[in-house]
């Protein structure tokens, strides 16, 4: 700038035009209309999980080579991450931006990894530094009640969990059998949030053994009793010998009864609890047909769940409702059914299933499974609580009507699935300390914009094929309960992780770093993140049209605000 | 030590003992070897360099254009239409005077579609500031690549090193493939005397107004001018370390010729068979074989040239509403200077059609048999 630049001669002409003094006092940045910036978007995984995981986090810590550091996210959002990388419905799969471009992740298998890896490293949750003073009951230890105990007890408070059973655990003990959730694994996620600080007092039913009046000392109480009043359809019959209900036949058996079946056993209903009776009976060396008043697509069990009952040889028989159970000296030995019709859409939004006059058939039968349904109990709740629709009255809080007494799980949601009660638990314990606290601001939506596969720029990710899970073969099922789905080894769990698109969540991958035709972007090491030299970017957009997983977004420049 | 390679692979060769240290490349039939070749080498860290892949040759230049203005050692190689999508950056890496070597391996243009080998798409290139270097085997290609670095980063001006597509590129012969540890005496690191750096930013290649564009443009064609006694330096030198040497330009039996065939690329060695059969008869038909193309060696042609009544220029290329190249170069050059010489032009084995000693002979005759040229082309080979 200061140095004019003479040419008088030949000689002093350059070979090249190149200017004498550096360039950065040109602020090139002042041409540019468009003006890119780092954004956090949702991943739809994120948003299908019931309990928002970090999953492009976790997953991109573990493809880096780190899995104390995915772990320590992990366990930040998801107590029993074990546990859920056995059980969950994973809707989190079903809506990854993958599947629409090869295969989905395999989150839940890598969840189980993440999970089990801490377990086996023998890792703790952090404990909070400032205790608070008051302390909170939960009644029930199942999904919900731990969740919620895992989370208050991180926030400071003191924790007691009162179970009615004589273990902890709920229907993650009493209701999913040993081959899905193998023991161990369930107390040693429970031992983990008991080194939390919760305590545990089991044996002890609410509404029996005690009541409100006994927990004065709590600040606040949070139940979650689950469902477990079975539904139980009127057939002539049900009262012979060899009529099991589903959740009582799993809770002798996960109780650790050895139960006779019979040779032939036959299983209605279409839900979890059905096929997981279904699967036993098959461990227990019976022939097991399931008999369902719907198609196979209605069937509320999870999917993967219902394949491998296919495969270990359990039959199924669409369309069809029981009618009448017949016995001889008192014991079942056949069950009619009527076939049905797909009706009119009941309250599900599905279509009720309508009996087909004359079409009755019989199907011989030691022992028949009634697994249509489960309820929430509400016969021991305190006077005054309000309920509604079968279930505890709570509002977007998880309150009930009586002041400092909150409700979540199965007895107050209905849901069912493990992870959204472990979801209720946290956003309850979130709730409670809010409530504690004195605050009264409702919990603010995530409105960040969900990113779907077209803002995904493909060309960064080669199609991989989903990693396998192992599985036990059949043959090595029948008679027992080991566990049927393996884990992956620590190099296919980084494999698959590496899978991740991480939609919208920015993993330092430094596209728009070596994109930029203008140098304008540095990263800074202290704080791992990338700095946008606004006074020298022209906006051209390539860092943010190049961006893998749309973590950058393009926004007009506003010069005059 | 002695390989069995391919023209393509004596290419990369070269490139892997230059030590060159970027190579941004789009693979296109037959220069596709080169780039696999060189990937290899990458892979296999047999040559620690960034291979660059990218969506078109366009951008392959340009990305040549920007590492070489960082200062690296920068190859890239190509073919016909490729060659004639980097035109724009061809003419951007000379000007910004940026020392790349590239490798084209010559094949015809299209339409209509076809793979096979003439002249016509380097040629084509030839006002865009560009050096060139036509080979004649897959030794002399080779060698060619390692030189070319010494030329072009003396003169800093880009050199293209062409190969007949086929003929040699896919085609083995035994090379003499030098120790890399030589090749570092004789080519040493590039140190660019002014390079892009982010640490110390300067505008590059920015405006030059209408008061100095021209003597910058002058600059350029003395560096071609000066390119012509560096290429002849460097040639000798590679002689001494490696015991091989080429010239710009070779005479063969070219004394008191009558007819004297100018050839370039792989019809030399035909050339210089058919020549021999002639002397072998008695008669007095010599061979010029023309390497390099730009710079032009003019004066060195001329001499030549001079001497002889007849030329039979053979060009594997033609400039659509004039001549063969080489036969307009050649007749340029002896404007004013060789008034007892007639230029003969021949148009020869476009499209990969061979050129074999029966097609020279038939040349030969042609000139022998005529006192002057009836016109500017006369078509060899072609169907009545």
């Amino acid at each position: 700038m200061e140095q004019k630049i003479v040419i008088k001669n030949l000689k002093d002409v350059p070979i090249l035009s190149m200017s004498l003094q550096s360039t950065v006092w040109n602020q090139t940045g002042n041409w540019r209309y468009l003006r890119p910036s780092y954004v956090t978007l949702r991943a739809p995984c994120s948003k299908a999980c019931p309990i928002e995981q970090d999953i492009s986090f976790y997953l991109t810590s573990l493809a880096d080579g780190k899995p104390e550091a995915a772990w320590q996210k992990m366990v930040e959002a998801n107590p029993l991450p074990s546990i859920c990388g056995r059980v969950c419905h994973h809707p989190c799969e079903a809506d990854c931006n993958r599947r629409d471009y090869d295969e989905s992740l395999a989150i839940n298998v890598l969840e189980r990894f993440l999970g089990d890896w801490g377990m086996k490293e023998g890792k703790l949750n952090g404990l909070p530094g400032d205790k608070r003073d008051e302390k909170v009951a939960i009644i029930g230890s199942g999904p919900a009640g731990l969740s919620c105990a895992y989370f208050l007890a991180r926030r400071g408070y003191g924790v007691k969990i009162f179970e009615a059973m004589n273990d902890p655990g709920g229907m993650l003990r009493y209701g999913i059998p040993a081959y899905r959730l193998p023991r161990k694994i369930l107390n040693a996620e429970i031992a983990r949030i008991e080194s939390c600080g919760v305590e545990f007092e089991t044996g002890k039913r609410f509404g029996k053994d005690f009541g409100l009046p006994d927990l004065k000392a709590y600040a606040a109480v949070f139940l979650a009793t689950g469902a477990h009043a079975e539904q139980k359809p009127k057939i002539p019959g049900d009262d012979l010998k060899g009529v099991w209900h589903g959740l009582a036949f799993l809770k002798e058996i996960n109780a650790g009864r050895r139960l006779s079946v019979g040779k032939k056993v036959i299983v209605v209903g279409g839900g979890n609890t059905a096929i997981d009776s279904a699967r036993v009976a098959r461990r227990l060396g019976s022939k097991v047909t399931v008999l369902y008043r719907r198609a196979k697509e209605d069937m509320p069990a999870i999917p993967g769940e219902v394949e491998e009952a296919g495969k270990e040889g359990v039959e199924f028989v669409f369309n069809a409702v029981p009618v009448k159970i017949s016995g001889k000296s008192g014991k079942v030995q056949a069950v009619e059914f009527v076939r049905t019709k797909p009706g009119k859409p009941d309250g599900s939004g599905r279509r009720a299933p309508v009996p087909i006059k004359g079409s009755n058939f019989s199907l011989k039968a030691d022992s028949l499974i009634l697994a249509v349904g489960e309820r929430a109990d509400l016969s021991f709740l305190p006077e005054g609580m309000k309920t509604g629709k079968g279930l505890i009255a709570i509002d977007s809080w998880g309150r009930t009507n009586l002041s400092g007494i909150f409700a979540g799980g199965d007895v107050a949601t209905g849901e069912g699935y493990v992870s959204q009660a472990i979801a209720s638990g946290k956003k309850t314990a979130w709730a409670i300390d809010r409530f504690l606290r004195g605050e009264r601001t409702d919990p603010r939506e995530n409105s960040a914009e969900v990113v779907r596969l077209e803002k995904i720029n493909l060309d960064y990710f080669p199609p991989a094929a989903r990693a396998k899970v192992p599985a036990l073969p059949v043959k090595a099922r029948a008679g027992g309960f080991k566990e049927v789905h393996g884990g992956l080894s620590s190099l296919k769990a980084r494999q698959e992780a590496e899978r991740c698109f991480s939609c919208g969540n920015c993993i330092r991958c430094n596209v728009c770093l070596m994109v930029c035709p203008d140098v304008a972007i540095s990263f800074n090491e202290n704080n791992n993140e990338y700095l946008i030299d606004y006074d020298h970017c022209k906006g051209c957009g390539i860092c943010s049209v190049e961006c893998p997983r749309s973590a950058m977004t393009l926004e007009e420049e506003r010069w005059n605000e | 030590m002695e390989r069995v390679i391919s023209g393509n692979e004596a290419v990369a060769y070269g490139a892997m003992l230059s030590r060159v240290q970027v190579i941004p490349a789009y693979p296109i039939s037959p220069q596709t070897t080169i780039v696999e070749t060189l990937s290899d080498f990458c892979a296999s860290g047999l040559l620690k360099a960034d291979f660059v892949k990218v969506e078109s040759e366009h951008s392959a230049m340009a990305c040549c254009v920007g590492a070489a203005s960082a200062g690296a050692r920068t190859f890239t190689a190509t073919s016909a239409q490729g060659l004639a999508l980097m035109h724009e950056v061809l003419h951007w890496a000379a000007g910004a005077r940026l020392p790349i070597v590239m490798a084209n391996v010559n094949r015809a243009m299209s339409a209509p579609w076809t793979m096979w080998c003439d002249q016509g798409d380097s040629l084509a290139q030839r006002d865009t500031g560009w050096m060139q270097f036509y080979c004649e085997d897959n030794q002399e290609v080779l060698d060619t690549i390692i030189m070319a670095y010494r030329i072009s980063e003396k003169v800093l001006l880009p050199s293209m090193v062409c190969l007949d597509g086929f003929i040699l590129s896919h085609t083995y012969e035994q090379v003499e493939v030098p120790d890399i540890h030589e090749v570092d005496r004789y080519l040493p690191a590039f140190v660019p005397k002014f390079k892009l750096d982010t640490a110390d930013p300067h505008s590059f290649s920015a405006a030059f107004l209408p008061d100095i564009y021209m003597e910058q443009r002058m600059k350029v064609q003395q560096a071609m001018e000066e390119a012509k006694s560096v290429a002849t330096a460097v040639d000798q030198e590679f002689g001494q370390a490696f015991g091989r040497s080429y010239g710009m330009m070779e005479e063969y039996s070219v004394e008191d010729a009558d007819v004297l065939l100018v050839t370039t690329g792989t019809v030399t060695g035909t050339a210089r068979v058919v020549v021999d059969e002639y002397r072998k008869k008695g008669e007095k038909v010599g061979l010029l074989k023309m390497k390099m193309f730009r710079p032009f060696p003019t004066e060195d042609v001329r001499r030549v040239l001079q001497q002889v009544r007849k030329v039979a220029v053979v060009d594997r290329n033609i400039s659509f509403g004039a001549t063969g190249i080489f036969a307009q170069e050649i007749r340029s050059v002896l404007q004013h200077h060789g008034e007892g010489t007639s230029v003969f032009g021949f148009i020869a084995g476009l499209g990969g059609r061979d050129v074999t000693p029966a097609v020279l002979k038939e040349i030969v005759e042609y000139a022998k048999g005529k006192e002057a040229p009836e016109g500017d082309i006369a078509w060899i080979g072609v169907k009545p």
